[in-house]
């Protein structure tokens, strides 16, 4: 009996030491995930067959978007290009993409130091925020490159890569005014640059900004702060006053890229919901829903009366959804098009 | 502009503007929840809201017109709707929030259709 109930006891402990030593493995294994690639990381949504329903003076029922681009290395940061084409920022591949008025696709920036969106300015440059190597799908905890405000194309210049002695980080959104200043974002705050090259704060971290756009006379800053609209008046020297909510996301999700049309509209993507349109005194006007997740808008085409907007995501040739092993970030998006009724403001780029 | 098309003017101004106003959500208790039988009118499949306009009988046996308001054409596919889901005559019954201005208008959390199925509107 007490050579049973010894045998027993160690039975016990051998099993205890190698569940143990199996929750340690686990254990060490997510931490390993955590450290940088091999996060959890969610699919994009599958597509979705979405039909307009009219919202007067904006765009009309019963439409659907065309797919024009689509691939797995991302898309973010749309604008509109001169000619009626679109550029927009690829992060990872650390590339400027471009469709021309007939939408088809060429590199038009390489080594862009992981820029994530961009804007043209009032000498028609073509300016990024940088993201560096901070991607969360790649090692941000081993990357160590400050992240840069740019100008891109026709010439590299560096305009802003500061505030007040803090190197900026994995910048998010920018909106470049008609007197050569440049709103723009990191993780750590919202800022304004000058011509001259003055970096001023505009907000801290307890705004989440993503989105950000000016008003037509450029005086009022607007940014989403997750389910809100945020405004501010500018001052004449671009350094703002007055912050206030200006509108909610009343169809939900989180605010993110912006567009503003002619009449002064706001234009919002919000992630799953679509893109919801404000008046310019902040008043729901209504959803155009997006077949993908939206994150970025922008008025293109000839006149400025087609909308581009990006959905998370995108389609094999056979059909089904692109998907990525567990652990590797799903960065395809696809880009779409529809004719509008309304204008995109033909006073900025965007 | 002669007599007869200023007195059209004049009547449609009198209308109570109410019946096809639009409420904040801000402006509805949030915190209850009501029940309503009636029969459809119209069902407006717009933005930025739909809204279905029903009639439902008072105990007394008068008549009511209530708005329910629900969420954009999309949200509202999201949750399983078509601009054909209702149509005028369907008996129906809403479950959802009373404005706070005691005005004949619920913003619509779900809704019994003739077959009885549900069909969220607002998802919170």
């Amino acid at each position: 009996m007490k050579l049973k109930a010894m045998r027993a006891i160690a039975c016990s402990l051998v099993a205890s030491a190698i569940a143990l030593s199996g929750i340690a493995i686990a254990q060490q294994q997510q931490q390993q995930r955590n450290a940088g690639g091999g996060q959890e990381f969610r699919q994009p949504t599958p597509a979705k067959d979405v039909t307009t329903t009219e919202i007067p003076g904006v765009i009309a029922g019963g439409l659907k978007w065309k797919l024009v681009w689509q691939g797995p290395d991302n898309a973010d940061g749309l604008v509109g290009a001169a000619d009626g084409g679109i550029y927009f920022a690829q992060e990872q591949p650390s590339t400027v993409g471009r469709l021309d008025p007939n939408d088809k696709f060429s590199i038009f920036v390489r080594d862009t130091h992981g820029t994530g969106a961009l804007g043209i300015d009032y000498k028609k440059r073509l300016i990024g925020v940088e993201r560096t190597c901070s991607d969360p799908g790649g090692h941000p905890d081993q990357c160590h490159e400050a992240a840069e405000l740019v100008a891109l194309s026709p010439k590299w210049e560096v305009l802003a890569s500061k505030y007040m002695d803090k190197t900026f980080w994995r910048m998010g959104e920018l909106v470049c005014d008609s007197k050569g200043g440049v709103y723009f974002s990191d993780d750590f705050g919202t800022y304004f640059v000058n011509a001259k090259g003055q970096v001023s704060l505009v907000a801290g971290k307890e705004v989440r900004t993503n989105g950000m756009m000016l008003s037509r006379d450029e005086k009022t800053l607007y940014v989403t702060d997750v389910k809100k609209l945020v405004a501010w008046d500018i001052q004449p020297d671009g350094t703002v006053t007055n912050k206030r909510d200006f509108a909610t996301l009343e169809a939900g999700g989180a605010g993110d890229g912006m567009a503003i049309d002619s009449e002064g509209r706001l234009y919002v993507t919000s992630g799953d919901p679509g893109i919801q349109v404000f008046s310019p005194e902040g008043k729901f006007l209504g959803v155009i829903p997006l077949p993908r997740s939206s994150s970025s808008i922008a008025f293109a085409g000839p006149n400025k009366k087609v909308l581009y907007a990006k959905g998370a995501g995108m389609s094999n040739p056979d059909g089904t959804e692109y998907r990525t092993p567990d652990g590797v970030r799903n960065n395809a998006k696809a880009i779409y098009k529809i004719d509008v009724i309304a204008q995109g403001f033909m006073g900025r780029p965007k | 502009m002669n007599w007869a098309t200023f007195s059209i003017i004049f009547l449609l101004l009198g209308l109570p503007g109410s019946v096809f106003a639009h409420h904040s959500n801000a402006e509805y208790d949030r915190d209850h929840q009501s029940k309503l039988k009636g029969t459809v009118v119209e069902f407006k499949w717009t933005n930025p809201h739909t809204q279905i306009v029903f009639d439902v009988k008072g105990r007394d046996g008068t008549g009511q017109r209530w708005i329910g308001e629900g969420p954009s054409p999309s949200q509202m596919t999201e949750n399983g709707w078509t601009k054909d889901t209702l149509k005028r005559g369907d008996r129906i019954s809403v479950v959802g929030n009373m404005p706070r201005s005691g005005s004949l208008a619920v913003r619509l959390r779900w809704v019994t259709l003739p077959n009885g199925k549900n069909l969220f509107a607002y998802n919170n």
